[in-house]
C-alpha cells in the first residue's frame, strides 16, 4: 500500500539522516551556506541595479518587494474559502494629457523606442498611459519568457520575461519585466480589460521556485500571487482550466491530495465554483469519485476548444468504467448532463477515454478499438481560443523559449502541459 | 544583525539537515552525493531574494530544489558520482538500531537503486513529500503523464524488490497504464 511505502521510505531516509547529522557540525555548515547565499544575493542585486541603470530592468528590483508584500495579503490567517485578491487598491490611470481617442483610432505619434531586449524579444515602444485609451478589439497582451531555470546563469542583460501590450498591427509597447521567480514558463492566461490586470502562470524550477499563478497589474507590474484558502489550508499550486470569451474563468487549487475549484468573473471576482459539490471531486485518494477528464493521450485536460466548458467524469475507481459525465459551463457556473450510454458491450478490461469534443454538442470516447459518441444539451459556442504558450524554436542560446498572447475579449485555449522546453528537458 | 532569511536558513540547517540529507540519499543512493546536492540546493534556495515565513516553508522549497538538482545532474549525464550505489553495503553509513530496522532500510535502499533517476525523483516527491501528480509535475518540470509513468514504473520495481503490494491498489497511476495499453 502507498502508506506503507511512504512509511518505509521515511524510515530509511531518517536512518540516513541521523547518520549524517551526527557527523557534521551543522553550525559550521549553516555559516558556510548563509555566507554563500549572501554573496549570491548581492550579485543578483547588483545585476538588477545594473539592468535598471540601462533602462532594461526598471521594474525587476521593485517586483521582489511587491511579491513579498502581496503574498501576505493573500495568505489569510484564517481559512476563508476564496483568495483575498483585492484589486480596489490598484492605482487608477493617471489623467492623460491627450484626449481619449475614438475606438479603433490609429496612433499618430509613437513614444520613444524601448531599449532592445535581445534575440527573440519584439522591438517595442516605451509604454505611455495614453496608449491605454486606444486599446480595443484586436489588441493583445503578450508574454515573452527566456527563463528556463533560475539556476542557469545567463547574461545579466537578457531579461527573464517581459509583458507587452500589442496593437492590431503588431506594434508592441513594453509594459514591464517580470521578476525572475515569476518568469520560468511565464504565460498570460487572461486579460481583464476593464481593470487593466491580467492573470498569469509560471512553472517551477530547480532552484525551488514553486509554480503558481498571479494577478498582475498591467499598469505598474505589481504581482499578487493567487493563493486560495481552501478548507484544508492555503493552496500550494493553482492552474487555470478554462477562460471563456466572456471573461469567465475556472481555476483549480491544489493542496496535497486535495483539489478545489474556483471561478473568476470580472464583474464578481473570485468565488467557489459549483462543481466542488460533486462527490469525491476534492479528494484525489477517494476510490469512486468525480474528476476532471483528460484527453485520450493523457496530456491535456478535456477543456472544450472554445474554453467555455470543462468535462467531468465519474468512475467507481481510477481504472474503472465511465459511469457518468457532466459538462461544466464556465459562463453560467452550471452543470449539464452528458447522456452516457454505450451501444456496444464494454469489457472489464477496456478503459474508455475522452477523445474529442464535437462541434454539434457531443463527445467521443475511445473504448479499445471502438468509439462511442455521447450528446449533451447544446449551449452557444463562443469564439476560437487564442493561442497559448506557443513555443518558438530558436538557435540562439538565450533566445525566447515561450510566448503567449491573450486578445481583447478573446477566450484562451488552456493547456496543462508545462512549457515544451521544460517537459523535454 | 542577521536578516530573517538568514535566521530561517540557520535554523533549517541546524534542525533539519539530517532529514534533508536523508531525503537526498534516497534519491542519490550515496550520502556523499546527497550532502553535495543538499548543499547546492540550500545555497540556490537561500541565494535568491526570497523570504520564508518559517522553517517549514523553507524546507518545502529546499526539498523540491534537492529533487530538481538531483534530476538536473542525472539529465546532464556524465555525472558518474551520482550513479546509484547500493548504500546498504556501504559500511560508513551503517547506523545503530534494531536489526530489523537496518534490514528494512537496506532492502529499501537496494530497491530504490533499481529505479532510474526520474523514477526515484517522482516516487520521492509523491510518497515522501506527498505532492499530487500535478504538483510533482510542476515541481520537477515534467508533464503529468511523464510523472505518472515514472511513478508507475518505479512502484512496480519497488513492489517486486520489496515484495510489497504497492502497485495495484494505488488509484493515481494504475489507470494510466491501462489507458496507455488500451490506446496503443
Amino acid at each position: 500500500m502507498s502508506d506503507e511505502l511512504s512509511r518505509r521510505l521515511e524510515q530509511a531516509a531518517s536512518a540516513h539522516g541521523r547518520a549524517a547529522a551526527n557527523e557534521v557540525d551543522v553550525s559550521v555548515l549553516a555559516a558556510s551556506v548563509v555566507g554563500k547565499a549572501r554573496r549570491r544575493r548581492r550579485v543578483t542585486g547588483l545585476a538588477t541595479v545594473a539592468g535598471a541603470f540601462v533602462g532594461i530592468a526598471a521594474f525587476a528590483g521593485g517586483s521582489f518587494a511587491v511579491v513579498d508584500s502581496m503574498r501576505a495579503d493573500v495568505n489569510p490567517g484564517t481559512h476563508r474559502d476564496v483568495s483575498t485578491v483585492d484589486m480596489s487598491q490598484a492605482p487608477t490611470a493617471p489623467e492623460s494629457a491627450i484626449p481619449s481617442p475614438p475606438p479603433n483610432a490609429i496612433i499618430a505619434e509613437y513614444p520613444p523606442v524601448a531599449a532592445s531586449r535581445g534575440e527573440g524579444f519584439p522591438e517595442a515602444y516605451e509604454m505611455r498611459d495614453w496608449v491605454w485609451d486606444y486599446v480595443s478589439e484586436g489588441w493583445t497582451v503578450q508574454s515573452y519568457s527566456a527563463s528556463e531555470d533560475l539556476s542557469v546563469d545567463k547574461p545579466a542583460m537578457v531579461p527573464d520575461a517581459v509583458i507587452y501590450l500589442v496593437d492590431p498591427d503588431g506594434v508592441a509597447f513594453e509594459l514591464f519585466e517580470l521578476a525572475p521567480e515569476h518568469s520560468v514558463g511565464a504565460r498570460v492566461v487572461s486579460w481583464q480589460e476593464n481593470e487593466r490586470t491580467a492573470h498569469l502562470v509560471w512553472a517551477g524550477d530547480s532552484t525551488g521556485v514553486a509554480p503558481g499563478g498571479a494577478v498582475v497589474d498591467l499598469e505598474n507590474g505589481a504581482v499578487k500571487p493567487l493563493v486560495f484558502a481552501t478548507p484544508w489550508g492555503e493552496s500550494s499550486t493553482v492552474a487555470p482550466l478554462a477562460v471563456s470569451a466572456a471573461g469567465n474563468e475556472l481555476w483549480e487549487a491544489w493542496l496535497g491530495t486535495h483539489q478545489r475549484f474556483y471561478r473568476f468573473a470580472e464583474a464578481d471576482g473570485w468565488a467557489v465554483a459549483s462543481i466542488n459539490d460533486l462527490e469525491g471531486l476534492s479528494d484525489r485518494t477517494a476510490d469512486g469519485r468525480w474528476d476532471t477528464a483528460m484527453l485520450v493521450d493523457d496530456s491535456r485536460l478535456a477543456t472544450r476548444p472554445d474554453s467555455g466548458a470543462v468535462l467531468l467524469e465519474y468512475r467507481p475507481s481510477r481504472n474503472g468504467p465511465l459511469e457518468d459525465a457532466k459538462v461544466y459551463r464556465v459562463d453560467t457556473d452550471t452543470l449539464v448532463e452528458v447522456n452516457v450510454g454505450f451501444s456496444f458491450p464494454i469489457g472489464p478490461e477496456v478503459v474508455c477515454t475522452t477523445a474529442e469534443w464535437l462541434a454539434d454538442a457531443a463527445l467521443t470516447y475511445d473504448c479499445g478499438d471502438q468509439q462511442a459518441t455521447f450528446p449533451y444539451p447544446a449551449f452557444p459556442e463562443t469564439v476560437a481560443g487564442a493561442s497559448y504558450g506557443e513555443a518558438i524554436v530558436a538557435d540562439s542560446e538565450w533566445a525566447v523559449l515561450n510566448t503567449s498572447r491573450v486578445g481583447f475579449r478573446e477566450a484562451t485555449s488552456v493547456s496543462y502541459l508545462v512549457s515544451p522546453q521544460l517537459a523535454n528537458k | 544583525m542577521a536578516g530573517a532569511w538568514e535566521q530561517v536558513a540557520t535554523e533549517l540547517i541546524e534542525t533539519r539537515y539530517g532529514a534533508l540529507v536523508g531525503y537526498a540519499t534516497m534519491l542519490t543512493g550515496s550520502r556523499a552525493d546527497a550532502e553535495d546536492v543538499v548543499h547546492d540546493a540550500l545555497v540556490a534556495v537561500f541565494g535568491k531574494r526570497r523570504n520564508f515565513a518559517n522553517v517549514g516553508a523553507a524546507e518545502g522549497y529546499v526539498r523540491r530544489a534537492i529533487a530538481n538538482k538531483f534530476l538536473d545532474k542525472a539529465r546532464k549525464g556524465g555525472r558518474e558520482r551520482l550513479a546509484v550505489r547500493r548504500v546498504a553495503l556501504d559500511s560508513e553509513e551503517t547506523v545503530a538500531g534494531p536489526e530489523s530496522a537496518a534490514l528494512d532500510r537496506a532492502s529499501i535502499d537496494a530497491a530504490m537503486s533499481q529505479l532510474t533517476p526520474q523514477e526515484r525523483a517522482c516516487v520521492a516527491v509523491r510518497y515522501m513529500d506527498q505532492l499530487s501528480t500535478r504538483e510533482a509535475a510542476a515541481a520537477l518540470g515534467l508533464s503529468e503523464g511523464a510523472v505518472k509513468r515514472y511513478v508507475y514504473d518505479g512502484l512496480r520495481k519497488l513492489s517486486a524488490a520489496m515484495r510489497l503490494d504497492i502497485g495495484a491498489a494505488d488509484p493515481e497511476w494504475s489507470a494510466v497504464s491501462l489507458k496507455k495499453e488500451s490506446s496503443s
